[in-house]
């Protein structure tokens, strides 16, 4: 395989995608839906219809964008070298093609269900150098199989007593949970004073909102994110703040692929929902993993700069650029 | 690639999926749960509980209260099983879930019948409507089935009234003269109705749709049945090329349930298969629970372990700050 140093630049595409997917869920998955039942603005049925028909385009643009994406990701990693990058090549290459002769109706529904569910783990796979940082990934993607293992193993699929779609459901919804609270890993440094404040700023506040009324936490849940939300509404509240934190934090430090990555998964949700939803999850796995390995602090900058007392000194592989302080 | 490049392609990309909306084109298939409707060779009928139905592996739905428009509330079903099957030109479906009491009449103002519905979008979009109702834009069809229409009041003749009357004119009984469907002397246990959005519900001329419901040990197993094809407007066509989104809502009179409070799932999707249906060991009806509140172990990990998570990461994140990272 030959090896290419040069980056395929996807910034301005995954922003876009980003951009298309947060109109998508905001004006056509819960503004238009909801809008529409607010006493009174009947009389704004026009706009409202193109309101809807503006969200509709973003849909219809994000699914284009994301197919764009996931093909100059898979590019992107076949001109790396090594078997990691090529899993992750796979997993978006298998996934397109997968989903594509789903549209076409060469192959079963189910078939390419679990296809999605072997492009996720894939493309984790693919994202196994990040170190700490698949934890939250990792969380995530086996509550999204857990989610989609319900979903196929019943009816045509079978086997699955009511308990055990009961289980999984629960496994899902627990694996998203701590996926949003673990994942302040995924920042390369401490979040700042005021990420922190924020994030625990919108815990007590979405709590309020969900003890006021936890049922509209639970058709929040299995709508926007495929899962039935049966847990309480505190833990619910603690992961938002934790992702609002750590995007936020993110935001900050100019972690760009953490932002969209997130912005991705959200959209995506756990519940196996479409080849879009699922393709979302996919790209934002690749995305992510392709983000920076490690936080190091360099001997310049130790040099330059008073050391945390908890950082430890290890020696880098020979042919790696010589002696680091990797910030553990 | 260069910025000029860049844009160039952004502005491609977006044309195409201008053009895709144009012409209704998804690439993205919808992965929810696939509820096949199987194939059989003698008519199933209308008795859920026959062998023909019980042998049956069903789909299990999950539901959760409707929050979004008001009257709100519900949500005590957190489940459906759902079966579906066809035979010659008819297509049937099956709810099934867990109630322990049968409401049968809603004989004073604070008495609600327990009931069911199937809704479908009324025309095949690239997208689904609104799950409460549709919208202006995109309507839906609505099948209700009501247990109070089912039968006599017990213990009242078959004929028997509960209101009289000293005339027969019509226009003594105002309501079914407004055309009031439930006002009816003609008792159907189904109606057909058709909605773009919240409070447009209507019911439609069609006779062919037929349903009943039969209450035994502790849960109801409604059938409903259509011919597959539709004779009138603003209902759905059911063929084995397409699958037909579809979603699912029932009441329980006994907890207050009517209007809009109810227990409600995400949209699904139904398929017509010429399969034969899939058969096993399905739990009899004594063994099927009510809902479970998820297991001690769960209430641990949700409870006990992702707080101290939550606790754990933030100290970790704090304690190991650098000294020149705040920036707020």
């Amino acid at each position: 395989m030959t090896k290419n140093p040069e980056p395929v630049r996807l910034t301005s595409f995954v922003g876009t995608l980003a951009f298309l997917v947060i109109a998508e869920l905001v004006l056509l998955r819960i503004g238009t839906r909801t809008l529409i039942h607010i006493p009174g603005l009947e009389r704004y049925e026009t706009p409202i219809r193109w309101l809807a028909e503006v969200g509709r385009f973003a849909y219809f643009a994000a699914v284009v964008f994301l197919i764009a994406v996931l093909v100059a990701l898979a590019v992107r990693r076949l001109r790396r070298s090594g078997p990691v990058a090529v899993i992750g090549a796979l997993a978006a290459a298998s996934f397109l093609l997968f989903a594509l002769a789903g549209r076409f109706l060469w192959i079963e529904p189910a078939a390419v269900g679990w296809a999605g569910m072997a492009a996720l783990v894939l493309a984790l796979i693919g994202a196994v150098n990040l170190g700490r940082r698949i934890v939250p990934l990792a969380l995530f993607t086996s509550g999204a199989v857990a989610a989609g293992w319900s979903i196929l193993a019943q009816g045509r699929g079978g086997g699955l007593s009511i308990q055990q779609v009961d289980s999984l459901l629960i496994v899902s919804e627990v694996m998203i949970l701590l996926a949003a609270l673990s994942a302040p890993l995924l920042l390369q440094r401490p979040p700042s004073r005021r990420a922190i404040l924020i994030g625990l700023g919108v815990t007590v506040l979405s709590a309020a909102v969900l003890s006021a009324s936890p049922a509209t936490m639970s058709i929040l849940v299995l709508w926007s994110f495929g899962a039935p939300g049966w847990l309480s509404g505190l833990a619910y509240s603690l992961a938002l703040g934790s992702v609002v934190m750590v995007a936020w934090a993110a935001l900050q430090s100019g972690e760009r692929e953490i932002v969209i990555g997130l912005v991705l998964l959200a959209g995506g949700g756990i519940g196996m929902i479409s080849t879009y939803q699922t393709g979302l999850v996919v790209a934002a796995l690749l995305l992510m993993g392709d983000a920076p390995a490690a936080p190091r602090i360099t001997v310049a900058r130790l040099i330059s700069s008073p050391l945390d007392e908890t950082a430890r000194f290890h020696v880098a592989p020979a042919g790696s650029g010589g002696l680091r302080v990797l910030d553990s | 690639m260069r910025r000029r490049h860049r844009l160039s392609a952004i502005i491609s990309l977006l044309l195409i999926a201008g053009l895709m909306r144009v012409w209704d084109a998804n690439p993205a298939i919808a992965q929810t749960q696939s509820i096949g409707a199987w194939r059989v060779s003698s008519d199933p009928g209308l008795d859920g509980s026959s062998p023909a139905w019980q042998s049956i592996l069903p789909v299990i739905v999950p539901t959760t209260a409707q929050q979004v428009t008001p009257p709100m509330g519900g949500g005590t079903v957190a489940r459906i099983a759902v079966r579906a099957l066809h035979w010659e030109d008819r297509l049937y479906v099956m709810l099934e879930w867990a109630d322990s009491t049968s409401d049968l009449v809603a004989d004073r103002p604070e008495a609600f019948t327990d009931a069911a519905a199937i809704q479908f979008p009324a025309v095949a979009g690239s997208t689904v409507p609104a799950i409460c109702m549709g919208q202006a834009d995109q309507a839906v069809n609505i099948w209700q089935w009501r247990a109070d229409q089912q039968q006599a009041i017990p213990g009242l003749p078959e004929d028997g009234y509960v209101d009289l009357y000293p005339s027969d004119d019509d226009l003594f009984y105002t309501a079914r003269e407004a055309g009031n469907p439930l006002a009816q002397e003609a008792r159907r246990p189904v109606r057909n109705l058709v909605a773009g959005g919240f409070g447009t519900l209507t019911a439609t001329d069609s006779t062919s749709l037929e349903g009943s419901g039969i209450h035994a040990e502790g849960r109801w197993m409604v059938v409903f049945s259509r011919p597959l094809t539709p004779d009138g407007p603003l209902q759905p066509e059911f063929s084995g090329e397409v699958p037909v989104d579809v979603a699912f809502a029932v009441w329980d009179g006994s907890q207050g349930q009517r209007d809009g409070i109810k227990s409600v799932s995400a949209f699904t999707q139904l398929t017509i298969t010429p399969e034969d249906p899939p058969r096993g060991a399905v739990p009899a009806l004594g063994e099927w629970p009510a809902y479970r509140p998820p297991s001690p172990m769960i209430g641990f990990l949700v409870f006990a372990l992702v707080p101290v998570m939550a606790v754990g990461v933030l100290i970790w994140f704090m304690t190991r700050r650098e000294p020149d990272d705040e920036e707020s």
